[in-house]
């Protein structure tokens, strides 16, 4: 399966990456994009079974992307890594349609249970 | 739920002491050492705006940067870019976390990368100086100022 990660800073999304590994989830193929916009294209190109991002991203959002996505009429299940985690973003995301919020900083186990039910 | 609307030094201890085991596999020791009062090194700000508006600010040494970005790449070569990358990454988890501890409904910004100069950072409380590899990183809460805003 293909994960796409999208978050504005590098440090981060290797330091997702490493955790989806110690979590379990090696053996799937990753694809990275740096804000909104360009995991909105990603999404496009590269077909994606899960998105995983960042909130506060320079030219769009996570939740505008998540918004746009859904617009367009794409279910791809998607799932927000962000240091936002009070409980109205994580209303305002499953009311956008993510499926969850992981919080940073955050463990291997957050994300094995986080993911687990989404990629069997 | 009653909502603090500014932190302390105990809670943002706490918090920094959660961000650096859960993220730099350290603990929060305090920094042992002394500051000359014309410091200046690399760091980052975010600012905080809402029910808690404030601006967060994290500096360390030239050596702590480097250091604690090669940690977080689990890579020996990093660029300036790298540095501003994880500077402004642990800033944001802290910032982040120090938020949500509050309560309340406030929203971050993007972390801003930036020299900082200890007079500026140690002017208001809260703030902290901790270690990290023996270097000091210090990080510190100070009303939002205009004067501080993203150019």
């Amino acid at each position: 399966m293909k994960i796409l990660i999208a978050d504005d800073s590098r440090v981060m999304r290797q330091i997702v990456l490493r955790t989806l590994r110690q979590a379990g989830f090696s053996s799937h193929d990753f694809v990275e994009a740096e804000d909104g916009l360009d995991a909105l294209n990603k999404v496009g190109s590269e077909q994606p079974d899960l998105v995983l991002s960042d909130w506060n991203m320079p030219n769009m959002t996570g939740i505008e992307l998540l918004r746009q996505l859904r617009a367009n009429g794409n279910a791809v299940p998607f799932g927000f890594v962000t240091s936002e985690g009070s409980p109205e973003m994580r209303e305002l995301a499953a009311a956008a349609g993510a499926l969850f919020l992981i919080a940073k900083p955050f463990t291997a186990d957050t994300f094995a249970d986080a993911l687990g039910a989404v990629l069997v | 739920m009653t909502i603090a609307v500014e932190p302390d030094l105990s809670l943002l201890e706490a918090v920094v002491a959660q961000v650096w085991t859960a993220m730099l596999s350290a603990e929060s020791t305090p920094w042992a050492g002394t500051l000359p009062d014309d410091f200046t090194g690399p760091g980052a700000r975010i600012r905080v705006t809402g029910d808690w508006s404030a601006e967060m600010v994290l500096a360390t040494t030239d050596v702590g940067a480097h250091s604690l970005t090669r940690w977080l790449l689990r890579g020996d070569l990093v660029t300036g870019e790298d540095i501003e990358d994880a500077l402004g990454e642990v800033l944001n988890v802290v910032a982040g976390s120090l938020k949500g501890a509050l309560g309340g409904t406030s929203r971050l910004g993007l972390p801003m990368p930036g020299t900082e100069r200890l007079a500026d950072i140690s002017s208001t409380p809260p703030h902290l100086t901790v270690s990290w590899g023996g270097e000091p990183v210090v990080l510190a809460v100070r009303p939002a100022s205009p004067e501080r805003s993203t150019p």
